[in-house]
């Protein structure tokens, strides 16, 4: 429904006229209003030239987009150089650039202060940097190298004492044969009688042995001629050939020359004063039996003495040493789940023990008497 | 990481870290020295590192390990506290290269450091910034510095030309 036009509203229908927001019926319609109303047609007509036309203004707004370019050249520069700038930045600033020679001139400077690697200087010692690689070893290998390598330090561990053994064993015997064997003769006194008196007496023979031992042959030929409890003590050391060869009694040895037990003088003897080591040292027996058979079957034993039982313990050891190693490889053996086996072998040839270690990739063989 | 991966950095990357070092300090012994200590950090890690991450790790290791050395010595030079016109002296240079050398000796040790870093080793700005324990933007900052200062020294040495 088309609007009215009155005298209260036109100003808003002058506005659309001038706007040229009617239609040609809106326009008929007006018209006729102004025709009715002479004085608003003159009011429109003030209202149109007001209308201000369109000039045409040419200005550079290129000079404006230069500014940044201008103020901050060299950051540009370097962004473009970085590769910092946006890509509508980087086609603005080329554009400038290539308008701009000094500009141009100054970037070609920034592109210069791009480095290169030197690629002649390399590392020199480059191998020597490097590493061998770590191998992985299997484990079947680790355990045949342990076992082995446990076997071996228990093989080490007895052959060292068995050597250890024999080393004093061998010192024993060199002892016993190579050391003068003194015979020491009693000359029967008149002071027999006292001295028997003083056999009474236990604690004296202690000092007396230790006389005997430091002031050589003659002392000991004196003092045991003067002191009964030497006499003694040699009774009780004695062998049982000895003692019915040399029957000691001390009334028939002040009648006669008696041939005592040889004494044994040895470097221990000297540095030792004990009683004990020297009654070990101290045998009586003939010289060939001395000789012939190691002092293992004298009266020592009697006393309790060491090496005796030295070689009996011996074996023990190693019999015990065997049955340790044997439980051991054979717990190993178990433990790895591999054969592992560990023999005792007499070899009549030769008169030896050995002992055969096997196992997977490792076998070895030993001597061990 | 293994030892064939430990290996290959070693090819890889040992010439590179000693370039790196050696145009940084100037001493060829110390430069070794450096990239093998790198190099035998990285072996008692190797376990930690992993082979991608290498190249970092060991160029993190060498720059620290050289830094801790320059502030032993005292070798402080601030190329941005110099006149450039000092340098400008009428001696004739044989080359361009020889020129840029100089004027990075000029620079200071974290400017000459992360512009080597970017124009030897191409790393971004996040890599360097990894390494030399820098935020991104003060490496940016110290890199315009440094192309400045290079492209200044250039300059006047070429308008002297």
């Amino acid at each position: 429904m088309m609007r009215r036009i009155d005298r209260h509203n036109y100003e808003e229908f002058f506005l659309d006229y001038l706007e040229g927001n009617m239609n040609d019926s809106e326009k008929k319609n007006l018209e006729s209003f102004l025709a009715l109303n002479p004085d608003l047609r003159e009011e429109l007509d003030e209202m149109c030239l007001v209308e201000l036309e369109e000039e045409d203004i040419i200005f550079d707004k290129s000079s404006l987009k230069q500014i940044p370019f201008e103020t901050d050249f060299e950051d540009f520069c370097v962004a473009k150089l970085e590769g910092d700038l946006e890509q509508e930045e980087e086609i603005a600033f080329t554009k400038y650039l290539n308008e701009n020679l000094i500009g141009k001139a100054q970037y070609q400077l920034f592109e210069r202060t791009k480095l290169k690697a030197d690629n002649d200087i390399i590392y020199p010692d480059k191998e020597e940097l490097k590493r061998k690689e770590r191998k992985i070893i299997p484990y079947w290998m680790i355990s045949g190298v342990g076992i082995a390598a446990s076997v071996l330090l228990l093989f080490s561990v007895w052959n060292t004492s068995i050597s250890d053994k024999n080393a004093m064993q061998d010192s024993a015997k060199k002892v016993a044969y190579n050391d003068s064997v003194k015979k020491v003769v009693i000359t029967p006194t008149k002071d027999s009688n006292r001295l028997e008196k003083l056999a009474g007496i236990n604690s004296e023979p202690k000092t007396t042995k230790q006389e005997v031992v430091k002031s050589g042959i003659e002392k000991v030929e004196n003092v045991i001629a003067k002191s009964q409890p030497i006499e003694k003590r040699t009774d009780r050391i004695v062998t049982k050939q000895a003692i019915t060869e040399n029957p000691i009694d001390t009334k028939q040895a002040a009648s006669q020359k008696v041939s005592l037990p040889e004494v044994i003088k040895t470097a221990e003897l000297e540095l030792l004063a004990n009683v004990e080591v020297v009654d070990q040292k101290i045998e009586v027996s003939n010289q060939e039996k001395e000789m012939n058979e190691l002092p293992v079957n004298t009266g020592l034993a009697n006393l309790g003495m060491s090496w005796k039982s030295s070689v009996k313990a011996k074996r023990k050891n190693n019999s015990l040493l065997y049955a340790v190693a044997k439980m051991g490889v054979d717990k190993i053996g178990e433990i790895a789940g591999k054969k592992v086996q560990l023999d005792k072998q007499y070899d009549s040839e030769t008169e030896k023990t050995r002992l055969n270690f096997n196992t997977k990739g490792l076998g070895f063989s030993t001597s061990i008497k | 990481m293994n030892t064939v991966e430990y290996n290959k950095s070693v090819d890889k990357y040992a010439d590179g870290m000693f370039r790196f070092i050696l145009k940084n300090i100037k001493d060829e012994d110390k430069a070794r020295d450096i990239v093998q200590d790198s190099f035998e950090k990285l072996w008692r890690n190797i376990e930690n590192v992993n082979y991608q991450k290498v190249k970092s790790y060991l160029f993190t290791t060498a720059y620290h390990t050289m830094i801790d050395l320059i502030r032993k010595e005292k070798r402080k030079e601030d190329f941005e506290n110099v006149d450039v016109k000092e340098y400008s002296h009428s001696e004739q240079y044989s080359d361009f290269k020889e020129v840029l050398n100089i004027a990075l000796e000029k620079l200071s040790d974290i400017q000459r450091s992360v512009i080597l870093l970017r124009d030897y080793e191409g790393y971004s700005y996040a890599e360097i910034a990894k390494i030399t324990d820098l935020s991104e933007s003060q490496v940016k900052v110290y890199i315009y510095r440094a192309r400045k200062n290079l492209k200044s020294f250039i300059g006047s040495i070429e308008t002297l030309v």
